[in-house]
């Protein structure tokens, strides 16, 4: 049985979610985002998410699994040693939402893109969910290789944007821009759709495929993926190199960039 | 037969039932599903009324379905304890289909084999027949769509130089621009700009620039006239507009294949790399090019040989660039051989030393 926290999520559009915890109890954050914590709770740090039970190489199969998710090897966890009830906070990476999953309510299992996890009631596991459908892992825009958030307890998963969720009624279908999806239950089909026409395929701007999402379950959707605001940024960002003088039209990008073929060499 | 009743969890969906607290216990007897706890009210289904199929992600979950007056209810099974205690009473196949028939599936995988494949292809012709292609598509642009185009790019690029409108050596820089764009289909502007690096460059569509450090290098009036007749070439060549192409050629293919998202900064990379390819032997190009354009305005060519080789000897001056890619050499090896024999050229007409402004 996973420990019964409290929470609180402060802030908009940049969050952080403050966990309350009664003596004895423990919450695990992904390394890196914790923000701060009270006196009296001690953190160590261990090699795969503290769930695996068994030997060395149990630990090892579980930290290799966290690899592949992108997430670090090891994980934090942060035990109330103390008598009263501590906080610790745990922040989000970037401007998003944070929602929190109670694991016991929706039946024991979420499946989230990687990255998603950014804290857990101990005693929540962190697994990969591989994605077996070849079309979905290449073109679904979560790749092959999800997160898996098993338990009882209360997860926190965070994604860019506003945060949507959705109840799927049985047969419901929804179809979704690649990437925007952010997790959902197991009982949700997950698979992608040809837009269907080539010349909405080329100029569309949505990429040749749709993830579709079918019914019933719920599922979580975030408006803005953080690649895609990456992408926006790079964009707009002052380019290196030699043309680095002008605002970042494209026109000045692409004409400073290929044209300032410098005297001496020209391909810096 | 004994009713041995086995339980199982899963998720219940239907009418009436709260998705935020959606987990169901149940018990399977010969009469159906019997949920507990929440949901224990709910309507027994028996066994006859039900369909059942696999389903959710990755199909790893057995879905149960049937119909009540309300509506329609579907349990979502996960664990193997609780589908095997389904399976039980289940009929052995699946009693609702939902893959695509085989001919579909055929053409999806088909269509998906094409369309990873394609891309591929298409960069493999662009990287294989680039020069093919980009001369083609350069060839289709006009001249006046390309000055305009260099306009608004000097523009925009001017406003991060110093321009400087009355240094000494403007007219000597002019004029020799001139006799080297004679009968040239761009009107040409020459500028100098305050910048130590000893560099010039020049934009599609006829806008030169050099550098008061490139001034202040050059010993000879001829070294200034090979570096603008080299600079020229850039535009007479359209190696300019030919990067604009390659460039743009990339981000279209790239976008096609990427979408909107993501492709940005494979992109750049990309991109990067193709210039690279691109820029050495626009160099060279343009060193030759340069050398008989000065021979054609009756300038000394050896002045090139005599800029580049005298800063690649003097480490204090030697551009990282020059000193790091062995090109460069073999560039004046070229230059030099390309060098018409047995010929006089009158000197320039100018006091050099005088107009090359200030020193460093």
């Amino acid at each position: 049985m996973a420990d019964v926290i409290d929470y609180e999520i402060f802030g908009t559009e940049m969050q952080y979610v403050e966990v309350e915890l009664d003596p004895g109890e423990a919450a695990i954050g992904e390394a890196g985002s914790m923000m701060y914590m009270q006196d009296g709770i001690s953190l160590e740090t261990i090699f795969g998410d503290g769930t695996q039970q068994g030997g060395i190489f149990g630990k090892l199969l579980g930290a290799g699994k966290r690899l592949l998710t992108g997430e670090s090897l090891f994980m934090t966890i942060y035990s109330n040693q103390g008598t009263a009830k501590r906080r610790v906070a745990f922040a989000a990476p970037y401007p998003g939402k944070i929602v929190p999953i109670d694991l016991s309510k929706i039946g024991g299992t979420f499946i989230c893109q990687k990255d998603a996890f950014l804290c857990a009631a101990r005693g929540v596991s962190v697994g990969i969910a591989f994605q077996r459908k070849l079309g979905a892992g290449f073109f679904g825009g979560e790749g092959f290789i999800m997160q898996k958030l098993e338990g009882d307890g209360l997860a926190f998963i965070h994604a860019g944007g506003t945060l949507m969720k959705r109840d799927l009624a049985p047969g419901e279908r929804l179809r979704v821009d690649t990437g925007c999806l952010v997790g959902m239950q197991p009982s949700v089909n997950y698979d992608i759709e040809y837009v269907g026409k080539i010349k909405t395929a080329l100029f569309g701007g949505e990429g040749l495929f749709f993830a579709t999402l079918q019914g019933p379950g719920a599922i979580y959707l975030q408006s803005l993926p953080l690649s895609r605001m990456a992408s926006r940024i790079f964009a707009a960002a002052p380019q290196t190199g030699g043309g680095n003088r002008e605002q970042g039209s494209i026109l000045g990008g692409v004409l400073g960039g290929a044209a300032l073929g410098g005297l001496l060499g020209g391909d810096d | 037969m004994k009713n041995v009743a086995s339980s199982g969890t899963g998720l219940l969906f239907g009418p009436g039932v709260d998705p935020a607290e959606n987990a169901a216990r149940f018990s399977v007897s010969a009469l159906g599903i019997q949920f507990q706890g929440l949901h224990a009210a709910l309507h027994v289904p028996a066994w006859s009324a039900v369909r059942w199929r696999r389903g959710g992600f990755n199909d790893t979950q057995l879905l149960v379905e049937w119909t009540t007056p309300a509506g329609e209810f579907s349990l979502s099974v996960g664990d193997v304890a609780s589908q095997g205690a389904l399976l039980a009473h289940l009929p052995s196949a699946p009693s609702i289909t939902t893959r695509p028939s085989q001919t579909t599936r055929a053409v999806s995988s088909t269509v998906i084999v094409v369309l990873v494949l394609l891309p591929i292809v298409v960069i493999g012709l662009l990287l294989w027949q680039a020069d093919r292609l980009i001369d083609w598509a350069v060839s289709n642009i006009p001249v006046e769509t390309e000055i305009r185009l260099g306009r608004e790019a000097f523009a925009q690029q001017r406003q991060g130089l110093a321009i400087l409108e009355d240094h000494p050596g403007l007219p000597m820089l002019r004029q020799i621009g001139a006799r080297l764009t004679q009968g040239s289909p761009y009107p040409y502007e020459f500028h100098i700009a305050r910048d130590e690096a000893i560099n010039a460059f020049a934009m599609p569509g006829g806008f030169v620039v050099v550098h008061t450090g490139l001034l202040a290098s050059a010993d000879t009036a001829e070294e200034l006239a090979a570096v603008v007749a080299h600079e020229v070439q850039h535009v007479e060549r359209r190696h300019g507009l030919r990067g604009l192409v390659h460039a743009a050629g990339w981000r279209a293919v790239l976008s096609l294949v990427l979408g909107n998202t993501g492709g940005s900064i494979a992109g750049s990379w990309v991109e990067n790399l193709g210039d690279l390819r691109f820029s050495r032997s626009q160099e060279t190009d343009a060193d030759l090019e340069g050398v008989k354009a000065l021979v054609r305005a009756d300038i000394d060519p050896q002045g090139m040989v005599a800029f580049f080789s005298r800063l690649a000897k003097d480490p204090s001056h030697l551009p990282a660039l020059l000193s790091s890619h062995p090109a460069s050499t073999e560039r004046m090896t070229a230059v030099r051989a390309a060098l018409p024999k047995d010929r006089a050229y009158p000197p320039l007409p100018y006091d050099y030393q005088r107009l090359r402004g200030a020193a460093k």
